[in-house]
């Protein structure tokens, strides 16, 4: 408990949403309450769940709502489990754990940390980092989860909309709407009609595919043939806008994950996806702790199971406490006793950087946060895959002001070093990238190039910033005075059972359940896929495994019933008005609502 | 069955301009909502009672103005209420100075506001809004313009919200020294509003209402002034009055909007007012037949790769459909600078592929 960052019920809610937030957000044992101390004797629970990551935290919330007993604990002093959103500090001890004293599976490995704490004064409770980060896609099962459970309530969301790819040398941006389509100068005319006729494909309710398509065409070859896109576009088709990491991916499932961009435009504003504040699966695990602690599930950290006999069902915890188990264990595997037999690994690299720089080049006006995409071959490490990498500013509430925190992630190899050239490789070119781009003069540009608005820092135009691109390639680091430092680098190499280049995992995440010897059901390990898309599914898996069906997932009655008709007719549009609020606060345009700023003016007057 | 909200029995209703509406009830869950409200219809009618009867006997007391709200709450479209609420208000600010009338106008006007978020579409709301704000002469103008831009945000294709800013604006020019500023600074929002989405038959409409009142008048600001170098160029243009080289930049943007959606009919609509006889009549003979010229060569073009395109191999509509306005333009400037076969043959295609139309076609002959 000693150093842990402020939780939802401690930070000063930002003004915009305070209102939608429930008046006592219920409070949770090892953060805001002392850590449970002592179990009671006899304890009888129907499951007890090991490990709060996202998916056993969505487990323990939807089983206790539906009435079944529920203990949850977690070998760690914090919430999260391997998606947790750790300190500096923290990040610190799960270094160590991971690396030298842990006992059971070991789900990390090629583990690298380095921190400068002698030119950078770190305040380890400023940052927020991310074990797995992901975004959150509007139209996806999770956001609606999050609003029919009222988790929502205990987070906050802010849009994310510039994806990048890199080309060339190039950080391009990505035109994936119509008003970018349309006002863009740097696709020509015929360009703008196809890609526009390929996202009226993709946007139609049911795909249909022509009839005379080849067996086992390529999603690129179908791009190419069959709406004439160039390379460059459909690079940005298939590995920014669908966020898709492996390059062989079966036509249909590429289609439909491309689809999920274009759907989530619009829905809660002109932005694809969102991101949860100050933390990402970490802040939502610890959500659903909440509702699941609301409808009596029992916490309690720093405890984990240490055998259990599946004849007399009954558990013995490292506290030394006795549980009966009336129906079953759920586990993460790093904290289950035993791993389930003809389990089989696969890998995803990553690596964690927090840099000097605030990176509000690469963000969008009033937003924070931004994705950008090393399609496959576009580095110097000839990468087979793409790198993935997500880059938080300070407004997500993960780090201070002037830095932020860059992560990146490969599916590829990690024999002969594949993956840690590649991931070294992509964050060299973003250090390059992010140096020219925030250093240039500009004097290089003329009157075409560049925009002034209100009298303020000039803005580049896009033969602007094709020009930026072009003069990147002549640029060597030398001629810059400029570096970036960096106060942490983590990497690692982190194990999940799900095969990723497997297309019946197209979600991240796989059909059969996994069980070991004494029938602990073991939840996956979080997979490499950067949206939240899966994980409900997933969640939903083990739920009917247990109670035999899952149409009663989180089917609560949270208001009575006419009530409850109103509001979700209501909370669509509510939350839209938020998300559009909390853009207009960043906007620096009005604050309050129409109705807020209206009272207030009638108050100044009377 | 329309009343309930989602639920519709006549399809045409579910989809505005080919945007989908909200998701639909089923029938069952349509009579559902139906029954449970049915205490609810009954209360309505018992107040509408109440109000019109105290409306005739012209009854201007606090009561009845808290049943008129009451009622309107639930049915903004009673414009006998309205207008009774307008009897009541006049009746109260009668003899008050300026600063108690704008106080209670205030408060309409928040009452006002209240209504426009549960019904954006309503005539008469909007409309009451309008006379609160022309009653009280310490309106706060920037701060409608505030909530036309908040409105816009939710439905930027409201025409209600177009046409309500287009009078915010005009009272606004009425006190302003600079109303040729104001005018540009809507043509800038505007075309914003468009680049958002070329859709936008109400942002194309007030472009168009916009150019008028520029070509009559229009700033004179510096690079600096204006910021962006695109729009600093259409300024340059309304300031020499150069219709010609205005067509030219125009049409352009409109190149890029029929490349970008073909299918698109605001697009085309106003393609067809640039080059109606509003602005022909200001250009000379050689330049219209330039400008008509090559704009239809640049639709074929359009029209040859949709053709490659479509599965069918099928023209395009719009794009047809356009060539035969233009040629008919074409053809009232000079008879022989039309190929009446070919215009002939677009228009046999046009009644092949849109046959609903056909009548409309053969209407269309030379």
């Amino acid at each position: 408990m000693s150093d842990r960052r402020p939780s939802i019920v401690e930070r000063r809610p930002s003004s915009a949403l305070s209102s939608r937030r429930p008046s006592i957000i219920p409070q949770l044992e090892g953060i805001e309450k002392p850590n449970t101390p002592n179990l009671p004797e006899n304890m009888n629970v129907d499951v007890l769940i090991c490990g709060t990551g996202l998916i056993n935290s969505i487990l323990a919330a939807a089983l206790s709502w539906q009435g079944t007993s529920v203990l949850h604990i977690d070998s760690n002093p914090y919430y999260g489990d391997d998606s947790a959103t750790l300190t500096i500090e923290q990040i610190k001890n799960w270094f160590i754990g991971s690396k030298f004293n842990k006992t059971g599976f070991k789900n990390y490995k090629n583990i690298h940390l380095y921190i400068n704490d002698n030119d950078f004064n770190i305040v380890s409770k400023d940052y927020g980092i991310d074990l797995s980060p992901k975004i959150l896609f509007p139209r996806s099962s999770l956001l609606d989860l999050l609003i029919k459970s009222r988790v929502y309530h205990y987070l906050e969301f802010q849009s994310l909309s510039n994806f990048h790819t890199f080309e060339n040398n190039n950080l391009g941006k990505l035109n994936a709407n119509k008003e970018d389509i349309f006002t863009s100068n740097e696709i020509d005319l015929n360009s703008k009609r196809k890609l526009m006729k390929f996202l009226k494909f993709i946007s139609s309710p049911v795909i249909e595919l022509p009839d005379n398509l080849p067996k086992d065409i390529s999603i690129q070859n179908f791009l190419k043939k069959n709406f004439k896109l160039d390379d460059k576009l459909i690079n940005e088709i298939i590995f920014t806008l669908g966020l898709i990491n492996n390059p062989k991916i079966q036509l249909i499932d590429a289609l439909n994950k491309i689809k999920r961009y274009i759907l989530s435009f619009n829905i809660y504003g002109n932005f694809p996806t969102l991101y949860s504040k100050f933390g990402g699966p970490g802040e939502i695990s610890q959500g659903f702790c909440r509702s699941a602690a609301v409808a009596g599930t029992i916490y309690k950290l720093n405890t984990k199971l240490k055998s259990y006999d599946f004849e007399n069902k009954t558990a013995i915890l490292n506290d030394g406490s006795n549980i009966k188990i009336n129906e079953r264990i759920i586990s993460s595997l790093n904290q289950s006793i035993n791993k389930p037999e003809n389990c089989k690994f696969y890998e995803i690299s990553r690596i964690i950087a927090i840099v000097d720089k605030s990176c509000n080049e690469w963000f969008q006006d009033g937003e924070s946060s931004s994705i950008i995409i090393f399609p496959p071959n576009s580095l110097n490490s000839q990468n087979e895959y793409p790198v993935q990498c997500l880059i938080m500013g300070s407004e997500t509430g993960c780090c201070p002001k002037g830095r932020s925190i860059w992560y990146l992630h490969t599916i590829a190899p990690t024999i002969n070093d594949i993956a840690i050239n590649d991931l070294n490789s992509a964050l060299l070119k973003l250090e390059e990238n992010y140096i020219r781009e925030s250093t240039f003069n500009f004097n290089e540009f003329n009157d075409d190039d560049l925009n002034y608005y209100n009298n303020n820092k000039p803005i580049l135009t896009e033969s602007g910033s094709m020009k930026l691109s072009k003069s990147l390639l002549d640029f060597k680091f030398k001629f810059s005075n400029e570096r970036i430092n960096y106060l942490m680098k983590l990497s690692f190499t982190q194990l999940t059972n799900i095969d990723q280049l497997n297309p019946e995992n197209i979600n991240g995440y796989n059909k059969e359940i996994l069980k070991t010897d004494n029938n602990i059901i073991i939840v996956n390990m979080p997979s490499s896929e950067l949206s939240y898309d899966g994980i409900v599914e997933e969640a939903k898996k083990i739920y009917k495994e247990i109670v035999g069906d899952d149409s009663d997932f989180f089917n609560v009655d949270f208001e009575d019933e006419e009530e409850e008709i109103e509001i979700s007719n209501e909370l669509d549009a509510e939350i839209k008005a938020e998300v559009e609020e909390i853009i207009n606060v960043d906007n620096n345009q009005t604050t309050q609502s129409n109705q807020q700023s209206e009272e207030f003016e009638m108050e100044l007057e009377s | 069955m329309s009343f309930v909200r989602g639920y519709s029995q006549n399809s045409s209703f579910e989809s505005i301009h080919g945007r989908e509406k909200s998701a639909k009830l089923s029938e069952s869950e349509a009579l559902k909502r139906m029954e449970m409200e049915r205490p609810k219809v009954d209360k309505y009618k018992e107040l509408n009672e109440l109000v019109l009867n105290s409306k005739l006997n012209k009854i201007y007391n606090k009561q009845s103005f808290e049943l008129i709200t009451k009622l309107l709450e639930i049915n903004p479209e009673l414009y006998t209420v309205w207008n009774y609420r307008k009897e009541y208000l006049i009746n109260e600010i009668d003899g008050m100075n300026e600063i108690n009338k704008h106080e209670i106008l205030e408060n309409e006007l928040y009452f006002v506001l209240k209504q426009l978020k549960k019904f954006p579409k309503s005539y008469w709301i909007w409309n009451h809004r309008i006379w609160c704000l022309k009653l009280d002469n310490l309106s706060d103008w920037e701060n409608e313009l505030k909530l036309i831009k908040q409105f816009l945000t939710v439905d930027s294709r409201n025409f209600h919200v177009w046409s309500y800013r287009r009078f915010i604006i005009k009272c606004m020019k009425d006190i302003s020294k600079d109303s040729d500023i104001i005018d540009f600074e809507e043509f800038k929002f505007t075309t914003s509003m468009i680049n958002k989405d070329i859709s936008n038959y109400s942002a194309w409409h007030n472009r168009s209402k916009l150019i008028e009142m520029l070509f009559n008048k229009s700033p004179v600001l510096s690079k600096d002034d204006v910021g962006d170098n695109k729009l600093f160029q259409y300024l340059l243009i309304f300031n020499n009055k150069d219709i010609n080289e205005f067509l030219i930049k125009e049409l352009e943007l409109f190149k890029t909007a029929i490349y970008t959606d073909p299918d698109d009919s605001s697009v085309w609509f106003y393609m067809k007012w640039l080059i109606s006889e509003y602005f022909l009549n200001k250009i000379e003979n050689d330049e219209k037949i330039d400008i008509i010229t090559k704009l239809i060569n640049d639709i074929k073009e359009l029209n040859e790769l949709e053709i490659e395109d479509n599965e069918n191999g099928n023209d395009n509509k719009w794009c047809l459909i356009s060539i035969v306005y233009l040629m008919k333009q074409l053809y009232k400037i000079d008879k022989l600078l039309v190929n009446l076969d070919e215009f002939n043959n677009y228009l046999t295609i046009l009644q092949k592929i849109d046959p609903m139309k056909r009548n409309r076609y053969i209407e269309l002959n030379i």
